[in-house]
């Protein structure tokens, strides 16, 4: 045991930050700075290339009483996150699932459910472009075939925002190898005992699979909320907000304020309205994981 | 066995030993200069952005070679932001611009030029013009594109280039389908009645449409209409004549299907669309000549705008605002090269690859110009059609306004119900005008 006050131990210490000191001043510089750059501008008129004019609270005034565009903006990224982040958990555990059985190419499969998630956000949406085609795109021309007439998909004001949940689905890789790590953490002498016990499968799945991968699915919801809050490449690529605003995200609009409009202290209080929404959203998701989520060993009473 | 261990004491031990030796070698000097180098100042460097892209890149190529020998005292330097056209420039020159390391002298976009305007960020040119005069030939820039420089009196910028808008039109299939070429006489009613002769559908897809999406900014000015009042304060859009113009807009894609909707541009665009034969005519300007020069399979040639029902016609110019930055250090070189970039010769050098119109009366007389090879082109009218529009002073650009990014952006969004049919083209110009007029405040 090493005395805290020995010269080892206060190198030791001095080596861990001096190592820990890129990541801590990239942190500072690079996101808690202008963190606190941004609540000051949010409280003024801010154009970027003339300085700042104090306002108050007349920013926040018009982003929650004054602006459409804001409440348009907000219910289309809820309705994005609420839809995609469930299907994503369920289409990422169906497939992990699958690729969690022993089965000839298995590495192959894994490989190719995850490479899609590997691909930038440009290259990606331009590809979905062309899936959602009205006329001959892939998912139309399918439909075709049943004499069926698909939806304009992407120009559709209807379809514009089921367009872009479905998209999201591409990115699930990255969840399954998550899942993958999670079910083969799960202990097989529980399985066993199951076994032992006469239970199948579904009732081994639901009583030991499923509560032993809650930590992981917890893990996945909440950074699924997170980053599905935040989308904005694909809106911007594909439909730049439109048709009528249906694809209008909140980080799109933002963006807006920001580069086009010249007003990056408006565009800071939206910033903060979405950091506020995650932050209550992510607290609500903590707050239920006490109901939800068992961790080895845990007991917990009903 | 400890010995050969390697620790970190010596991981650091090298790190420092390293970072020694390449701070001395930094401070070792560097070879005298010769007494003739000596004697020389070393030139001054401008910059220069423009989106670029590797057609620009290359149309760009001789008129730097060109200016750095003509100003061996000055640098001038190309350098692209590597962003094409589109919002994607203004995100890095508006980051440039509040970071201080903006380039001496840049393009501005369309959307853009009035509100950097209102910001200070561009250095007033009267004076240098005035200064300059053999650089600046200022009376041989065409008046609409010289008008567009002047903001409340002040000239912000030099038009390197300045494109009107005109027909492209597939003559392939107007000679299938009989019908006439457009030309100076042709009319709003014309046009409409080609695109529904022009349309094909087989089944529920439209398999060739007769005409694209008209410029709405032309279109409404065609008509007599406006966006704004002259002092910018007012929106002018519920007016009868832009009323009028955004129902004929309107009924090219609700009523006669002859112009794609929404859907069918978020599968392919009008430039696209018309490049794959699959569409009778679009708006573009003179610039789209050279994406269309790679057209194989059809003829096709420019025509200048219908004439609307008012009898008249005024073009869209998008002009290449080529300005000074108020920061920049050396003003004075900056200018010298903005001028050069916007000279004839200097708009010679670039355009005669074909990629813009140059914003110089002298130089669409020019044989180059006017004999400009183009295999495809039915006519050679794309040599005059765009020329004779700004002669005849039918040519405008957009006037430059303080909010005129969020009034675009608002317009650009409204018209969505125009295309789908889910507003008559009055209410839309109403409710953009009570829009626009709460953005101008």
């Amino acid at each position: 045991m090493i005395p805290p006050s020995s010269p080892m131990r206060r190198r030791e210490e001095r080596d861990g930050w001096l190592f820990a000191s890129p990541w801590l001043l990239g942190f500072l510089l690079f996101t808690v700075g202008p963190m606190i750059a941004s609540a000051f501008f949010a409280f003024t008129e801010y154009d970027v290339l003339t300085q700042p004019k104090w306002v108050g609270w007349a920013n926040f005034d018009k982003a929650l009483t004054d602006d459409p565009k804001v409440g348009q903006a907000l219910k289309v990224t809820s309705i994005y996150a609420v839809v995609s982040v469930p299907l994503q958990i369920l289409l990422g555990l169906c497939v992990a699932l699958m690729l969690n059985t022993r089965i000839r190419g298995l590495q192959f499969y894994r490989t190719v459910y995850y490479l899609p998630s590997v691909l930038s956000g440009v290259a990606v949406a331009l590809l979905w472009r062309w899936i959602y085609a009205p006329n001959f795109g892939l998912i139309n021309s399918f439909l075709a075939r049943f004499d069926i007439v698909g939806p304009g998909w992407l120009g559709d004001k209807d379809w514009a925002l089921t367009s872009m949940i479905g998209m999201s689905l591409w990115h699930v890789g990255g969840g399954i190898v998550i899942y993958l790590a999670g079910l083969q953490g799960v202990p097989s002498e529980l399985y066993e005992a199951v076994r032992v016990d006469g239970a199948g499968r579904g009732a081994a799945f639901w009583h030991i699979t499923l509560p032993m991968i809650t930590p992981v699915l917890f893990y996945n919801l909440v950074i699924g909320i997170i980053t599905a809050l935040q989308i904005f490449t694909q809106a911007l690529i594909m439909t730049n907000g439109g048709p009528h605003e249906a694809t209008l995200f909140i980080v799109l609009y933002l963006y807006r304020n920001a580069f086009q409009f010249f007003k990056m202290g408006y565009a800071s209080v939206l910033a903060w309205i979405l950091f506020g929404y995650i932050l209550m959203l992510t607290l609500l998701v903590y707050r239920s994981s006490g109901f939800w989520v068992f961790y080895a060993g845990e007991l917990k009473s009903r | 066995m400890s010995k050969g261990k390697f620790t970190r004491r010596t991981f650091l031990q090298m790190t420092g030993l390293g970072v020694s030796t390449g701070l001395l070698a930094a401070c070792v000097p560097v070879a005298a200069p010769s007494a003739e180098e000596a004697a020389m100042p070393e030139p001054v460097t401008v910059t220069f952005m423009v989106p670029g892209s590797t057609n620009e890149d290359a149309d760009f190529a001789p008129v730097f070679e060109e200016f750095n020998n003509r100003y061996p005292e000055i640098d001038g330097q190309y350098t692209p932001a590597g962003t094409g056209y589109g919002q994607a420039y203004n995100d890095k020159l508006l980051t440039m611009l509040s970071g201080g390391t903006a380039p001496d002298t840049f393009k501005t976009l369309f959307g853009y030029f009035g509100s950097l305007a209102e910001k200070n960020v561009y250095v007033p040119l009267d004076d240098y013009a005035a200064q300059h005069p053999d650089e600046t030939v200022f009376d041989d820039f065409f008046d609409a594109h010289v008008n567009a420089c002047i903001i409340k009196g002040q000239l912000l910028a030099l038009p390197n280039d300045g494109a009107p808008e005109g027909i492209w039109y597939n003559a392939d299939l107007y000679d299938a389908a009989g019908l006439p070429y457009p030309d100076w006489d042709t009319t709003w009613s014309d046009m409409s009645a080609a695109g529904t002769a022009l349309t094909q559908v087989d089944g529920s897809i439209t398999t060739h449409y007769g005409i694209g999406h008209p410029n709405w900014l032309g279109t409404i000015w065609s008509n007599g209409g406006e966006i704004l009042n002259e002092d910018g304060t007012q929106c002018m859009l519920d007016s009868d004549e832009a009323i009028e113009a955004l129902e004929w807009m309107q009924s090219l894609v609700v009523d006669d299907g002859s112009a794609p909707g929404p859907e069918a541009l978020s599968e392919l665009g009008m430039f696209d669309r018309f490049t794959s034969g699959t569409l009778g005519s679009f708006w573009c300007v003179r610039g789209c000549l050279g994406g269309l020069r790679s057209i194989e399979d059809f003829q096709f040639d420019a025509a200048p705008l219908p004439l609307s029902n008012s009898g008249s016609r005024l073009t869209r110019l998008l002009i290449g605002w080529t300005s000074i930055w108020s920061g920049s250090e050396v003003p004075d070189e900056a200018y010298l090269l903005a001028a050069w970039i916007c000279s004839p010769e200097g708009q010679r050098l670039r355009i005669s690859r074909g990629y813009a119109h140059p914003s110089r009366k002298s130089l669409v007389e020019q044989d180059w110009y006017k004999n400009y090879e183009c295999e495809r082109c039915n006519s050679h009218a794309v040599n005059n059609v765009f020329p004779e529009m700004l002669l005849r002073g039918e040519g405008r650009a957009w006037p430059a306004h303080p909010n005129e990014s969020e009034i675009v952006q608002a317009i650009t969004t409204g018209l969505d119900s125009l295309w789908d049919g889910s507003k008559p083209a009055a209410q839309l110009a109403a409710d953009l005008t009570a829009e626009i007029n709460g953005i101008i405040g």
